[in-house]
């Protein structure tokens, strides 16, 4: 792969590219400039992280998920389209190496679930309050854990990430009604197990 | 559960409030709403759905985790940063080196891992004692015996460790999860290594060439299956770990050392035969520079076997394994660079690593006499043997070095470590 000179990208004050910046480094990412795809990718890493954490049984598995997408995105990155987004395609990505049936591996028994001993801000403050949390987070990640890949991405995309139906069907490959159904029917599956907690 | 509503519009009720779906312009949804119970009851609890799963999900990271994530990226694809000619041929497009670079830094990782996490050491002469033994196989490094086979190193004999390569499990190592013989194994994942590594992540060995390797190398110490192996291995960290063996007897190769020893001589060998680059050999060096004692020695050894490999290897890996011949270069540098050279070679731990800094030493020293006074500094981190070695080659060079600058450079650090018996 040929390298071009990384000094000449222009360099975002916020650290968001925008339209044309992003531009710019996809297209130097694409001839093969490694601080491009850097820039490009790292505002998205936390967003990436968060979707493999969600389809993996823990957070190593996760980080090995997302790696194994990003040296995939980075050695495929020539034959994206901009199609679609370019954090839709590296989602895409993930979701198809989460899919793969190496992967998804034996289901854990209820109550195996790894729940990471970080309570995220603002979901307990007291610890009082941070032991039932804990209690919550464990079922909302075995009621999760539960769904098919498919709809685990699908939900998450909408609840958490904010996408809409349109976005996340690029990243299922699939129909904006089969989005639908899937986010739909995620949903209902979780209101069934999780019940009293809602 | 069964406390669900099965009203039939609850999904077009839940997609139109709760996704925005455009396509829904059912002005009844809203009025519909307002009269089913059941349908209010699920947007609600979908909403409540979504908050959780938002609030319990971080999509922030840190720039650490953000770098540590992408510097495998920066492994497959940075340039070299040396200024010295290259001499290897480039690399065919069938090894674009994305996975080994992956592998390598797995590798650096698997230095610390198995210097921090698995004491290695043992005791015996070397004889293993019933299921828990490694095998006579183990009496010789793995590299070692590759050299010896392969005649790769056919000018430097391999050298037979037969006492000090091995393992004698204490009486009471007990294996609890031991597979049949001939019972059909199935490859390694990284689960099998991530309960070989005590539950640590070991990056990037998954399908890499690395894997093969270990599972070459486990058959080859007698073992079943791969996963019976690495059952065995995960065993033998704990009895290992557990046993008040472990804090005495010489240092050791664990199996997962000789698995980088492997991984180093495979990596040497892609070298060799061009289908490696160049920049590989950053992340090796990088995987010397953090691994100790025992394993650093069997490294460092294995990598100034190949002298082609070492000659055109970047400075950070010739500084590690104690190349003499990149002082004059080492020393042209920056003096941090000279530092992190030097503490390289320090790290190096071995008789010819005092050569190696005295040289660099007095590189230095030629060239700046306050670089060379600041410089002094490294001697004072070496143990006993290393100042007596240091002594005799201090005392060689006072009196046989043609350049006078050398002679008394060398006598006054003799003077300065106390070292100096006498003056000639």
């Amino acid at each position: 792969m040929q390298h071009e000179p990384s000094e000449s990208l222009p360099v975002s004050s916020t650290g968001n590219p925008s339209g044309k910046l992003h531009s710019a480094w996809l297209a130097a990412a694409q001839a093969g400039d490694a601080e491009a795809f850097d820039r490009l990718v790292r505002p998205l890493l936390g967003n990436l992280l968060a979707l493999c954490r969600r389809l993996s049984k823990g957070d190593a598995a996760a980080e090995e998920l997302l790696q194994e997408g990003l040296i995939r995105a980075h050695r495929g990155l020539a034959g994206f389209r901009a199609e679609s987004s370019f954090r839709s395609w590296l989602m895409s990505i993930l979701y198809r190496l989460a899919s793969a049936p190496e992967r998804l591996g034996p289901r854990r028994l209820p109550g195996q679930v790894a729940v990471s001993d970080e309570i995220p801000d603002g979901l307990a403050s007291d610890p009082l309050e941070r032991v039932s949390s804990r209690d919550t987070l464990r079922r909302v990640e075995e009621a999760m854990e539960r769904l098919p890949v498919r709809q685990r991405t699908a939900l998450h995309l909408r609840a958490v990430e904010g996408w809409g139906y349109d976005e996340i069907s690029r990243v299922l490959d699939t129909s904006r009604g089969a989005v639908r159904n899937s986010v739909l029917d995620a949903r209902r599956r979780l209101r069934e197990r999780l019940g009293d907690l809602l | 559960m069964s406390r669900l509503p099965q009203c039939p519009h609850e999904a077009h009720v839940l997609a139109h409030f709760l996704d925005a779906d455009a396509s829904i312009h059912d002005a009844s949804v809203a009025s519909h709403l307002e009269q089913c119970s059941s349908c209010a009851r699920a947007v609600e609890e979908s909403r409540r759905i979504d908050a959780l799963l938002a609030a319990q999900t971080q999509t922030e990271i840190s720039d650490e985790k953000a770098s540590d994530l992408l510097a495998f990226l920066r492994g497959v694809e940075s340039e070299p940063v040396e200024c010295e000619p290259v001499a290897l041929t480039p690399a065919r497009e069938e090894h674009s080196g994305a996975w080994r670079a992956v592998a390598w830094l797995g590798l650096a990782a698997a230095s610390v891992l198995a210097f921090v996490w698995w004491p290695s050491s043992g005791h015996g002469s070397g004889h293993g004692v019933g299921d828990g033994r490694i095998g006579d196989n183990a009496s010789h490094s793995v590299a070692e015996r590759r050299v010896g086979r392969n005649g790769a190193g056919k000018s430097e004999p391999a050298k037979s460790p037969r006492a000090s390569v091995g393992y004698r499990l204490p009486r009471d190592a007990r294996f609890t999860m031991l597979t049949r013989k001939g019972s059909p194994g199935r490859k390694l994942t990284n689960e099998d290594l991530l309960a070989a590594f005590g539950g640590h992540w070991v990056s990037g060995l998954d399908r890499s060439r690395l894997l093969r390797e270990a599972e070459t190398l486990l058959r080859g110490h007698g073992y079943d299956t791969p996963r019976g192996s690495i059952l065995r291995l995960d065993a033998l960290r704990q009895a290992v770990r557990s046993s008040a063996a472990a804090a005495v007897g010489p240092r050791r190769l664990s199996a997962q050392d000789r698995l980088i020893v492997a991984a180093t001589e495979w990596l040497l060998g892609e070298l060799r035969s061009g289908r490696a680059e160049r920049s590989e050999l950053e992340l090796l060096a990088d995987g010397v520079s953090r691994s100790r004692g025992y394993l650093r020695r069997q490294l460092v050894d294995l990598v100034r076997r190949d002298r082609e490999s070492v000659a055109a290897a970047p400075l950070t890996l010739r500084a590690a394994v104690g190349d003499m011949r990149a002082n004059r270069l080492i020393a042209r540098r920056s003096y941090s660079e000279v530092q992190r050279a030097a503490l390289a070679i320090l790290q190096t731990g071995d008789a010819q690593a005092v050569d190696c800094l005295l040289d660099l030493y007095l590189e230095v020293a030629s060239r700046s006499s306050a670089l060379g006074e600041v410089s002094r500094v490294w001697f004072d981190a070496l143990e006993r043997p290393q100042r007596q070695t240091l002594a005799r080659s201090l005392a060689d060079r006072a009196r046989a070095s043609p350049q006078r600058l050398h002679k008394d450079l060398c006598e006054r650090l003799l003077a300065r470590l106390g070292l100096a018996t006498s003056k000639p």
